[in-house]
């Protein structure tokens, strides 16, 4: 039994499995070493990006980070654009000045994403100020994860949120972990987000549930958009690949066995399956077809952005200056 | 846009102290802030003003007062502290066709936002590849004496010269600061003013309607024979007064006010050059690692065919400003050390 239409879930079920095989394939392209630029995969986290996007409109404003790939796309960003930018191509979305860190897409309201822990947090924060200004009503988002919560300017950008009464959703997604160190060992806290309680409202939901946060950023979102000013929602999550690059946590050894396992259990895209199946919206055929043919757009884009151009040394100062 | 019709008018010779002038429109150095301010507000609804302490009874030293009467505390609104996400809020707003200033008292203060400063706002059009600009101004004033001390008297224009992205303007005169306001706030990028409290205690000419002074370009505010001297901010004051003791014993000075310190302007210091074939540089910051230094080694780079003696920089001492007046004294150049220096340099 399903808490939301049936198609939007089916929706939000190709956009999860989108960004998952995109990551994927990166992540089998990367050592090929034809993308010069760190990749922060979001493999594991793709009902939060999935869940809480597909409630904007193409004029709200999504600020991201480093972990980027699954905003981007879950946001419309172009996926050519973006799989160029990774290549460092002079077709790249950023125009091969930014790599996969500094994602943009102006025209489905993804400005360009920053790299700081937290940084994006306040320019969220001023999006969301001008809407006020302005008078539209316009919605910012702004994603974050659970060590980005230990900036100090995360909680000066909602105390001034809450003052304003700005139109933001922060998202928290909490991975619980920092590069290599465990929650446990930096906040006394397992819900990062209980820090801001005392300034805005907090919802906790599973991150892992793309019904569940598309429910809650639904709500809160609506919300905003008619002045009822920002909220929080911290996501728990685990991302099933190291901080960067391809190979997994436990590889890496700072994570177990038992727990990427655990996690692993609990694929939100997984769940989105079973759920879909049962409800009798989805089936094998269905899943093949749209496998096959975004693995088409996907090799396509790949064969592209290898072929383009790289930016031409001489323009190295395209850009500097509007 | 209406910026198109506002004018840009390059200064005329204005002196520095107030004088009668043929025009009659006389004003402060504050009110001329205010003034650019007001226009900016009038001429574009897209400039919004903000800063701790600007809705003070007085605002920030006279230059934001009781604009929030007339404009609405939408648009001209007191801050909490937290300078850093502040910096960070007015990015984003920019970001989205906004036109934000953000005021602080001191450039000190801007050290608590240097990350979004430095790696954000200057950074997001370049990585964008041109897509994302941040049309912000940050306004602040180096403050100077009455035992104001380290933390409250840094002139760190030297610091911010170093990092791509960004425009900065140290304006002198009353016609100067409304004009350069003006176009920094036109402009499409991060551009830093930085305002120096001493030169708030003087009237100009200041034309009633809106104008703009070219960013990038320099001044000449007296025209000499024998020494160059490139100042900056107060240190133009300084170094008109210097050159009229060094008249006295017959020593010709060049002064030239830079306006702007990023871009600034090379070739009116190489003409200049062309004449002189000796550069006093005089900056309000510390003479290690700074805008004196960075001019000095360019020159040299460029011109060294045009010098005849070393390049002479005069600067603060290399220290945290102390808050006694004695060491405050030992602290800061001023006329007379820029005189004497003169007079060495033209015994050699």
């Amino acid at each position: 039994m399903t808490r939301i239409d049936k198609n939007i879930y089916l929706d939000l079920y190709f956009m999860m499995k989108k960004i998952r095989m995109t990551e994927e394939k990166i992540a089998e392209n990367y050592h090929e070493d034809n993308m010069h630029t760190p990749v922060h995969l979001y493999i594991g986290q793709e009902a939060i990006a999935a869940g809480v996007c597909s409630n904007l409109k193409p004029t709200d404003k999504v600020f991201s980070n480093h972990r980027n790939h699954g905003h981007y796309l879950a946001k419309g960003g172009d996926l050519y654009a973006m799989i160029a930018e990774l290549h460092n191509k002079e077709t790249g979305c950023s125009r091969g000045r930014g790599g996969s860190m500094h994602l943009t897409d102006n025209s489905v309201g993804f400005p360009i994403t920053s790299a700081i822990v937290a940084g994006g947090v306040p320019i969220a924060t001023g999006s969301a100020l001008a809407s006020t200004i302005r008078k539209s009503n316009d919605v910012s988002v702004v994603f974050f994860g659970d060590a980005a919560s230990e900036e100090g300017v995360v909680f000066e950008s909602m105390c001034f949120a809450a003052l304003k009464k700005l139109p933001i959703i922060y998202i928290c997604e909490n991975n619980m972990f920092s590069v290599c160190t465990p929650l446990e060992k930096r906040e006394v806290s397992k819900s990062v987000c209980k820090k801001f309680e005392s300034v805005l409202n907090v919802k906790y939901v599973d991150g892992n549930d793309v019904e569940s946060i598309y429910l809650s950023a639904k709500e809160a979102i609506d919300n905003a958009r008619v002045g009822g000013g920002p909220l929080v929602i911290e996501c728990l999550t685990y991302r099933m690949r190291d901080h960067h690059d391809t190979r997994t946590g436990v590889d890496a050894g700072y994570q177990t066995q038992d727990e990427w396992q655990f996690w692993s259990r609990r694929c939100p895209i997984e769940k989105a399956r079973k759920n879909l199946y049962e409800e009798g919206v989805l089936d094998e055929y269905k899943e093949k077809e749209f496998e096959k043919m975004f693995m088409l757009v996907l090799d396509d884009a790949f064969r592209k952005a290898i072929a383009d151009p790289l930016p031409k040394p001489d323009d190295i100062y395209y850009g500097l200056f509007g | 846009m209406p910026w198109t019709k506002v004018n840009q008018l390059d200064s005329i010779e204005i002196k520095v102290n107030t004088e009668n002038v043929n025009d009659t429109r006389i004003i402060s150095y504050t009110d001329s802030i205010r003034e650019a301010l007001s226009s900016a507000l009038d001429i574009d609804e897209r400039v919004f003003v903000m800063g701790q302490g600007i809705n003070d009874p007085n605002g920030i030293f006279g230059a934001t007062k009781d604009l929030w009467k007339i404009y609405g505390e939408e648009r001209v609104f007191d801050t909490p502290l937290s300078e850093a996400a502040l910096t960070g809020i007015a990015i984003g707003s920019s970001m989205m066709g906004m036109r934000p200033i953000y005021c602080h008292n001191r450039p000190d203060f801007l050290m608590l936002a240097m990350d979004q400063i430095v790696n954000h706002a200057t950074k997001m059009n370049y990585m964008s590849g041109g897509q994302c600009n941040v049309p912000l101004v940050i306004w602040a004033t180096t403050g100077m004496g009455w035992g104001s001390a380290a933390q409250h008297s840094q002139a760190l224009h030297g610091l911010f010269m170093h990092v791509p992205g960004l425009k900065i303007i140290m304006p002198t005169t009353p016609y100067d600061v409304k004009g350069l306001l003006l176009s920094a706030i036109e402009d499409n990028n991060p551009v830093l003013v930085f305002e120096h409290r001493k030169l708030f205690n003087q009237s100009g000419y200041v034309p009633e309607n809106a104008y703009k002074v070219p960013i990038g370009r320099g001044v000449v505010r007296k025209a000499g024979s024998d020494v160059t001297i490139v100042a900056i901010s107060e240190m133009v004051a300084e170094a008109l007064n210097a050159s009229k003791g060094l008249e006295v014993d017959g020593i010709s000075c060049e002064v030239i006010d830079l306006r702007t310190i990023k871009p600034y302007d090379e070739e009116i210091i190489i003409k200049s050059l062309e004449k002189t074939g000796k550069l006093v540089i005089a900056d309000t910051g510390w003479k290690t690692g700074g805008v004196s230094a960075e001019i000095a080694a360019s020159i040299a780079e460029k011109a060294f065919h045009l010098l005849n003696c070393s390049i002479l920089r005069l600067g603060s001492e290399d220290v945290p400003t102390p808050a006694s007046h004695v060491l405050e004294r030992a602290f800061y150049k001023n006329a007379d050390d820029i005189e004497f220096a003169i007079r060495t340099m033209m015994d050699k």
